[in-house]
């Protein structure tokens, strides 16, 4: 199920709510582990038997090696956590990446090997790295061990983070899960964030989407430059605005529910660099691979070629984790050379250019980025690059550019200032205006939720259009 | 934030969302939708099997989307936001000068399926020349709003691809086959000549292709002064401004009721229906207007006529058609027209057993690159 779905918003949001807030505290966990796992298992339901058997490994394996460490059992305890995350990684390499492996084994040596042809199961790669990171984290006696098998299923399920994230690490919501306190406050929050959410999402996400659908279908050897820019532009947004879009519902839907969790982007596309784009792009998975691969690798306190290799295996990893082909691969690579370069060849330089440039640096290659990153076909990638730059002899632009855009320049416009803090700021400097009239602030605020929401659920019913791009991961 | 501030927020927010699950719980669900002309999704039957296989899903959101409450009111709200943008589109409907919405047809001339049926026409016209002769056999497809009302499309809208389409079909024809309704209509492309709201072409447009037919043909042409012109419906909206859900113009329908009498028998389907009247005034009181034609789509309809021709002519048809054979009414003894989307017989045996003499194929142009039953031409 998604969130920006009749389905969801008339069907499942009211039941669980209800529901949730007439059950006793103490069976709340278990509200909230049933319904996700109906949340999961709508429309595929048979891989709901692959996540409980994630589960029960991680909990088990939490729960020994908590035991092994109580009787100071350090070798026992790594053994616990070594099968615990062999089993996890095993399900997660065979249902993402049998194919991929089988294909590549087959280009390289002809083998011929048949593919398996197994559905990708849904926040595969979402689940395996929460449940890794608890036992991790219990290991290293950064998280309490949960016993409660409820709580950790709660933890794992739920609905808000369950298909794409943000990655919740366990540690962060121990407290949240054992004793939480609903508020109005918080509920109030989390509508209204969920609300923001769902319409970045199906007003601004789905028509970006659609504008680079139009775009993509056309003939690349006869794209002008500037229309091919215009499709990795809407692209671009659309990738930001669907993604960001979902932790923002995710977050107002855990909020509904009492829970805090972190944020997962910090308007990436206002970064002056590649660096600082990855702190600001999908901040929980660079936290993750962080803390479970950069830094037990070593990190940057090691020799200089063995940090080089540090970041170039964490970037290859974060590249084959967004998708099992080597598009995602070379993209991951693309950013680790990035990112190498930025520290040790021309960050300092950068850092005295104008900020104009600067910001036009870091989306130049981020925009390319994109480009190796939407086409599982890197052949056609290329093709789509070489329109970019005009090496087809298309020309800058035609009648069709100018038709394109002017037909979208209000979505653009409402996508690029929606992209940077301007927003928020004026929000904040019209309610500041309004301070201590109680009233007129309720009644403005709701007014614009209430639009925002009506607008989104004329755009649901007529729906043509309506992916949701991190399902595939 | 207060907490009474807070309250406030979530009472509205539940209002929204028990509000409206309690409305589409509460509202029955509708067969069919009026506006958008085709039946609607029904809650699915719950079963094991479709549950586990995901089938049930699928359908249940269908239902809920197709019943949601105020439907075409919700509808009417996105295009209204669209518009709103200076969207100069939207879901491939063109927002044309003069209050015409326009269907782009998008792709739909470049299609597999288009070129299948570019094919299978032309065999069907190779195998039937000999019995009929060219002279005898007309295919005429008329092209749609985009390509001959061009001028009125929004700036720098992309040129459609249906006049490359039509020659491609036009040379893969016999000799003498055609006939260039384009052209025709091209030339008063200043009248009104197709619907602002609806996808068929105007019975006047109808009028003077007939016209420009009946000439070639040898018949009488007739002049616009042999009919009494008959507004039968003047705030027609027809099936584009379904789609959009917004009101933009109203269209008039007119009906050429000829001024002399003309004695005729229609049968339709068989003896499904016997009537006097080509014209189904009741369909004028509903949406699809253009209904009043031989009350809509039927598998087979025969019109006889007191004449002195001995003429018998099988028109294969879609919708197009419906404005236009009332004009050849008494240059034929009899005129059946067939639209092989509905009809399930062998077309070969009609052929042998009503002997026709003439022959005319008449489609829409994007109806005819679209259409999925040609196959059956050949049957």
């Amino acid at each position: 199920m998604v969130f920006s779905s009749l389905l969801f918003l008339f069907r499942f949001l009211p039941a669980v709510l209800l529901l949730y807030y007439i059950a006793p505290r103490p069976l709340r966990n278990l509200v909230l582990l049933l319904f996700s796992l109906v949340f999961y298992a709508w429309g595929e339901p048979v891989y709901i038997v692959l996540m409980l058997v994630s589960i029960l490994v991680s909990y088990t394996g939490g729960i020994l090696v908590d035991w092994c460490l109580r009787r100071h059992k350090r070798g026992a305890a790594k053994a616990v956590l070594a099968v615990s995350s062999v089993v996890s990684l095993s399900l997660l390499g065979f249902f993402k990446y049998a194919d991929f492996v089988i294909g590549s084994v087959n280009a390289l040596t002809g083998a011929g090997m048949e593919l398996l042809q197994l559905a990708l199961p849904i926040g595969i790669s979402f689940y395996t790295f929460q449940t890794m990171s608890y036992t991790i984290d219990v290991y290293r006696g950064e998280a309490k061990v949960q016993k409660n098998l409820i709580s950790f299923g709660a933890y794992v399920t739920m609905f808000p983070q369950l298909i794409a994230g943000p990655i919740v690490q366990y540690k962060t919501i121990d407290a949240q899960l054992r004793m939480r306190r609903e508020s109005a406050e918080q509920f109030t929050e989390g509508i209204h964030r969920f609300m923001i959410g769902l319409g970045k999402k199906v007003l601004l996400a789905n028509n970006a989407g659609a504008l680079w659908d139009k775009i993509n279908v056309l003939e690349y050897g006869s794209l002008p430059v500037s229309t091919a820019w215009l499709g990795l532009a809407a692209y671009t947004l659309q990738l930001y605005f669907d993604f960001s879009a979902y932790s923002d519902m995710a977050i107002g839907l855990g909020h509904m529910f009492g829970f805090r969790f972190l944020e997962n982007f910090n308007y990436p596309y206002l970064s002056k660099s590649i660096t600082e784009f990855w702190r600001r792009w999908h901040i929980s998975l660079g936290t993750w691979f962080r803390e479970y691969v950069y830094i037990p690798l070593g990190g940057n306190r090691v020799t200089l070629w063995k940090h080089v290799r540090n970041l170039l295996v964490v970037w290859i990893l974060t590249g084959i984790w967004h998708g099992a082909n080597w598009n995602f691969a070379v993209w991951g690579l693309y950013y680790g050379l990035l990112l190498l370069a930025e520290k040790f060849l021309w960050g300092r330089r950068l850092q005295r250019l104008p900020s104009a440039l600067q910001h036009l640096y870091c989306m130049f290659f981020v925009m390319l980025g994109w480009n190796l990153f939407v086409f599982d076909d890197m052949g056609k990638g290329l093709s789509y690059m070489k329109a970019l730059f005009g090496l087809y002899g298309a020309g800058f632009g035609n009648g069709e550019t100018i038709y394109l855009l002017y037909n979208h320049v209000v979505l653009l416009l409402f996508l690029i200032i929606g992209s940077t803090q301007l927003p928020a700021k004026l929000g904040n400097r019209l309610l500041g205006r309004l301070k201590g009239r109680e009233t007129a602030v309720t009644v403005v605020t709701n007014l614009f939720y209430v639009a925002v929401f009506l607008l989104s659920v004329a755009y649901l019913v007529d729906a043509s259009y309506n992916p949701f791009l991190y399902f595939r991961f | 934030m207060s907490r009474k501030r807070s309250w406030n927020t979530i009472l509205v927010f539940c209002i929204l969302i028990f509000g409206f699950t309690a409305a589409t719980l509460l509202k029955p669900s509708s067969e069919f939708s009026e506006t958008e002309n085709r039946a609607l999704a029904q809650m699915p039957k719950m079963e094991l099997e479709s549950i586990l296989n995901g089938d049930f899903e699928a359908d249940y959101e269908e239902y809920l989307t197709d019943q949601f409450v105020l439907r075409d009111a919700w509808i009417g709200l996105k295009t209204a936001s669209e518009r709103a943008q200076f969207r100069q589109e939207s879901k491939d409907i063109y927002f044309a000068e003069d209050g015409y919405l326009i269907e782009k047809h998008t792709g739909a001339f470049t299609s597999e399926q288009a070129a299948q049926n570019q094919k299978l026409l032309a065999q069907f016209c190779e195998r039937y020349e000999p019995q009929f002769g060219a002279e005898h056999m007309t295919v005429m497809l008329i092209p749609n709003a985009v390509d001959i009302l061009e001028d009125l499309l929004p700036p720098f809208a992309a040129p459609c691809e249906q006049e490359g389409y039509l020659t491609q079909v036009q040379d893969a024809l016999p000799e003498g086959v055609w006939f260039d309704a384009g052209a025709v209509l091209r030339e008063h492309k200043d009248e009104e000549l197709y619907y602002r709201t609806d996808h068929h072409w105007k019975t006047g447009a109808a009028f003077l292709v007939y016209q420009e037919w009946a000439r070639e043909q040898g018949f009488v042409v007739p002049s616009e002064s042999d009919y009494e012109i008959r507004t039968a419906a003047g705030d027609f909206e027809g099936t584009i401004q379904a789609k959009l859900g917004i009101h933009t113009a109203k269209d008039t329908l007119e009906l050429y009721l000829p001024k002399k009498d003309i004695f005729y028998t229609m049968q339709i389907n068989g003896a499904e229906k016997i009537s006097y009247s080509l014209y189904d005034e009741t369909a004028l009181d509903t949406r699809d207007k253009y209904a009043v034609y031989f009350g809509g789509n039927q598998a087979l309809v025969r019109l006889k006529a007191r004449t002195d021709s001995d003429r018998r002519l099988l028109v294969l048809k879609d919708s197009y058609a419906h404005c236009f054979v009332p004009f050849a009414l008494e240059e034929f003894e009899q005129i059946d027209l067939v639209d092989v989307r509905y009809y399930n017989q062998k077309l070969s045996e009609l052929i042998v057993q009503e002997g026709y003499t003439d022959l005319l194929v008449l489609y829409n142009a994007a109806g005819f690159a679209e259409d999925v039953s040609l196959a059956k031409l050949l049957g």
